[in-house]
């Protein structure tokens, strides 16, 4: 494709996450973002086909939309603006901006172009290798939002040294711009210039500067105050050239960036000097994590990155925050324990990407043929969460294009072949149900499964074996290795974990057999980086290829209502750990008096060291009839408290992830948390829930009378937050991820055939 | 004060209690807090010299002297005045620089404590180097750390002409490498 430019958009508003976090229908940070992005998309719609729009775009802000965040953002706000520019095209478009842009982008009515992601001058880094990781890392994001690699990168203030030329086209870029005042002035026209790689170079200049040179791109910077009356005049404020230049010339620049031939400076010592910190933070992962980092490796590339972002910008707050999330996840990191949840929930919520093709291998070939997945139990035959799991993924991975056969025991009542969902079912074994030894069952078992196994491998192509536990382990095994297929297993609980320690013959005899399958499995996958840790140690498992993809938020369909708590009803539920910075102190202080359902109580779960005090606070203020600090609650009890609460309540004062009012929302209920950190990111005010201001007794009466006195509304909070819950951990985000394990361990399989 | 702060939070104090505790503002707690961190991140960070430019006649020297390194150049060369290092940038236009066929040099004393500079007034289309080094008891200049060469801007817009035929010829033969100083980064 052939390019040539006038009028270039640089979208030039900062990316805020924060605010964006904080803010409402209203706020101007929303409005301002739905207004930059909005205008361009319209303004991309009535452009001509083959004349695209041309705009420069921030990859955080993009990915942010792209996020579960921005999408639900998006969504609630053209709801809210019905007739807002964008709000007919981004509904064609389920509320995706992305989708928007691709469907413009294949029109040939817009051309994107995204800023290198840190914004720092490419020339200025004082750390070595960083100005080409930028560019890998930007050209990295763009390929997970589009799907192809960036027709160019722009470069931070026009800075350019010669050998970035190398990095772009690495990239897979084909050309980039240049201020134009570097260029000969009177050569320039009909001229193509193009760098010593090869790469066109198109000069670029400032609106307020157009000397109308024809042929050289303006460039009109877009905030959200003037996006509106900027498309408007689009077609106005210049007229497309559409002649192409014809001769080529080559050109190489020692140094150049904007404004340099006027004397200015590309950028100042203090504001090197500010961003040296988040440099060193750079090298100390370089250097003292390697390995147990690799997993999230990406994330906090993206933290650092936008570290960086945060730090030119001077985005104080937000900078801080990012570094407390980027110290955190190293921090981990380097016990080689780091909080992948929190890594991943930050991806998906924040960042909007997952960058998980980052991994040092060539090329993972598509795997082809079926997936055969043994099982334990499988519904209609529950017995504990596996059954869920196999089936939420056995699911999943047919929706996503595979064929699955799930083999599996024999249940009572379920035929011993079906199809749902386009899932294979098979039954088999034990033979003898009624033997009491579990052992001598589960070997029964496994000889039936092995047996129904070399069937369906004989009639189906099946390029790869799943089992899950070691129940099912010996029949997973024996196909395997008799058939040359990969194996991979899904370790949900160890015999160590499940008994704390090994006791007696039996816990001996299945440990075994766990650490027989896991030395057998190709590939491991555990649900969490405790888990993971636990084979390391416990299994002798450190050489092994462990995959961690976290089971996230359970949504349990039949909870027991009935408690220890149950004569307590109606009541408010929270949890946490009994500190000072979760705020439960805030409930004292509430006005009680105030609210109408005036027979409402506070049940308050978990230990700490401070649940004696605020037990004694309770007494001292007469509200025993009140507020309960409850101590520990089991898991069953932590679930039926959620189950039958009236609304949850996070009042935390610091709370960089809070998980945990995920887990509220996956039980519809509506969510009042305090306007803090990780809470904020995914509690958005009057959609998925309510946020007041952190330690604010009086603004917390007021948000929890919203919530009683309004059921209709307070049902409504629920069912957004379930929907954002489901969508942060869906199975086909977990399938998603299972499926580049199987490709992977097929891709090993292969290899190893290779050496042998 | 920063030692007291160090010692609440490694036992988990958090933010607003120490800051309750010693009466600062929270801000300040943190700053301080992550000041004595990068400090002490700065003892294991790995000896270097960087130069990048700031403007077309400015160039920003950040430097980072181990202490261990430092030591032991002093045992090989005793210094004039271990307080006192020397900066200095080598004009290398053209040259496959040897330490002494320099076409000019600066000379910048530098505090021991420093970690970086900006030196003004350089030439157009012209290769720089910088090093970090000390004077000997007998007053010659004994190099530690050297930067990767930078090259400044062109002096007039038509310049490109002389680096066209290198450029020419790099497009057709790349293998040979680039005629030119190329961006740190490309460094192999």
């Amino acid at each position: 494709m052939k390019f040539s430019f006038s009028n270039i958009m640089m979208i030039d508003h900062p990316f805020r996450p924060l605010a964006l976090a904080g803010s409402t229908m209203e706020s101007e940070e929303i409005v301002d973002m739905m207004n930059v992005y909005g205008y361009l998309l319209k303004a991309a719609e009535r452009a001509e086909p083959g004349k695209p729009v041309t705009a420069v775009v921030n990859l955080f802000a993009l990915g942010w939309l792209n996020g579960v965040r921005g999408k639900t953002a998006v969504n609630a706000f053209i709801n809210h603006h019905v007739n807002h520019v964008s709000a007919d095209l981004l509904r064609m478009h389920n509320g995706s901006f992305i989708h928007a842009f691709k469907a413009l982008m294949a029109e040939q009515k817009l051309l994107l172009l995204p800023v290198a992601l840190s914004h720092f001058p490419l020339t200025a880094y004082t750390i070595k290798g960083a100005a080409a990781e930028d560019l890998k890392r930007t050209a990295a994001v763009w390929k997970e939002l589009f799907g192809s690699p960036p027709p160019s990168i722009w470069l931070p203030r026009g800075a350019y040294a010669p050998g970035l030329d190398e990095f772009l086209q690495q990239e897979g870029c084909q050309f980039f711009f240049l201020p134009s005042d570097a260029f000969p002035s009177d050569e320039q026209q009909d001229v193509q210039w193009m760098s010593p790689r090869g790469l066109n170079i198109f000069p670029y200049q400032f609106e307020e500067k157009q000397n109308d040179k024809e042929s050289t791109a303006i460039l009109f910077t877009l905030t959200g105050d003037n996006a509106c009356h900027r498309f408007k005049n689009l077609d106005k404020e210049r007229a497309l050239k559409s002649d192409i230049p014809s001769a080529k010339r080559m050109i190489h620049f020692p140094l150049v960036y904007e404004n340099m031939n006027d004397g200015q400076a590309l950028i100042t010592a203090e504001e090197i000097q500010r961003c040296d910190l988040i440099f060193q933070l750079k090298k100390e992962w370089d250097e003292k994590c390697t390995s147990s980092i690799c997993e999230v490796r990406s994330v906090l590339d993206l933290e650092w990155a936008y570290c960086v972002y945060a730090s030119i910008n001077e985005l104080e707050e937000e900078l801080i925050s990012a570094v407390d999330s980027l110290r955190y996840l190293l921090d981990g990191a380097r016990k080689e324990f780091p909080d992948l949840d929190y890594a991943h929930q930050r991806m998906r919520l924040h960042y909007g990407v997952t960058l998980l093709s980052e991994q040092p291998i060539e090329i993972v070939e598509e795997l082809e043929g079926a997936i055969l997945l043994l099982t334990w139990e499988y519904p209609p035959n529950i017995v504990g969460g596996m059954a869920r799991h196999v089936h939420g993924l056995a699911e999943s991975l047919v929706a996503s294009g595979r064929e699955v056969i799930v083999l599996t025991a024999s249940h009572h009542g379920a035929p011993q072949h079906e199809v749902i969902s386009g899932v294979h079912i098979y039954r088999t074994g034990p033979l003898h149900k009624g033997e009491q030894d579990f052992l001598k069952q589960t070997s029964d078992l496994n000889l039936c499964l092995f047996q129904k196994g070399i069937e369906l491998i004989r009639n189906y192509d099946i390029a790869l074996i799943h089992t899950h536990d070691w129940l099912t382990g010996d029949a997973a095994i024996l196909l395997a290795e008799q058939h040359q297929l990969p194996l991979v297993s899904t370790i949900h609980a160890t015999e160590h974990g499940r008994n704390n320690g090994l006791h007696n013959e039996l816990q001996r005899t299945i440990a075994s057999k766990e650490k027989v399958l896991i030395a057998s499995s190709d590939t491991v996958i555990v649900c969490s980086q405790p888990m993971k840790e636990e084979l390391r140690v416990f299994y002798e498992a450190a050489e092994k290829d462990i995959y961690v993809i976290p089971n996230g938020v359970e949504f349990e369909g039949n909870v027991s209502t009935h408690t220890r708590f149950s004569h307590l009803k109606p009541f408010i539920f929270s949890i946490g750990r009994m500190v000072f910075e979760k705020g439960f102190q805030t409930f004292f202080n509430i006005h009680l008096k105030n609210l109408k359902k005036e027979n409402i109580q506070f049940i308050i779960a978990g230990k700490g060291p401070l649940l004696e005090t605020w037990r004694e606070e309770v007494k001292k203020r007469g509200l025993e009839n009140k507020i309960h600090f409850v101590g520990y609650v089991s898991d069953e009890e932590r679930k039926a408290l959620f189950q039958t609460c009236e609304a949850a309540v996070f009042p935390s004062l610091y709370e960089p992830f809070g998980i945990v009012a995920l887990e509220a929302m996956a039980f519809q209920k509506p969510v009042i948390a305090a306007a803090t950190g990780g809470l904020k990111s995914f509690v958005l005010h009057k959609q998925t829930g309510l946020l007041f201001e952190p330690g604010n007794a009086e603004d917390l009466s007021a948000k929890l009378a919203a919530i009683l006195d309004q059921p209709d509304y307070a049902n409504e909070l629920g069912i957004n937050g379930h929907e954002m819950a489901k969508e942060l951990y869906s199975w086909n985000h977990i399938s998603a991820q299972t499926e580049k394990v199987y490709d992977q361990t097929v891709f090993i399989k292969k290899m190893e055939g290779v050496r042998t | 004060m920063v030692d007291e702060i160090v010692r609440l939070k490694s036992q988990n104090f958090s933010w607003d209690q120490i800051a309750g505790k010693l009466s600062i503002p929270k801000q300040e707690v943190k700053q301080k807090w992550r000041r004595f961190m990068a400090e002490k991140m700065e003892l294991d960070a790995k000896s270097e010299l960087h130069a990048v430019f700031l403007s077309r006649e400015r160039l920003y020297c950040k430097w980072h002297l181990h202490p261990r390194l430092l030591k032991a150049a002093f045992y090989c060369e005793k210094p004039l005045n271990s307080e006192v290092l020397d900066l200095r940038i080598f004009d290398i236009t053209d040259i496959y620089f040897n330490g002494t066929n320099a076409h000019s040099v600066t000379c910048i004393k530098i505090n021991k404590q420093d970690h970086s500079w900006t030196i003004k007034g350089l030439k157009r289309n012209r290769s720089y180097i910088c090093e970090i080094g000390y004077l000997t008891k007998n007053y010659i200049f004994w190099p530690i750390l050297r930067s990767h060469p930078v090259h400044t801007s062109y002096e007039r817009n038509t310049d490109y002409i002389f680096k066209l035929r290198a450029a020419e010829e790099f497009y057709h033969h790349p293998l040979n490498g680039p005629g030119w100083i190329e961006h740190p980064d490309c460094l192999r």
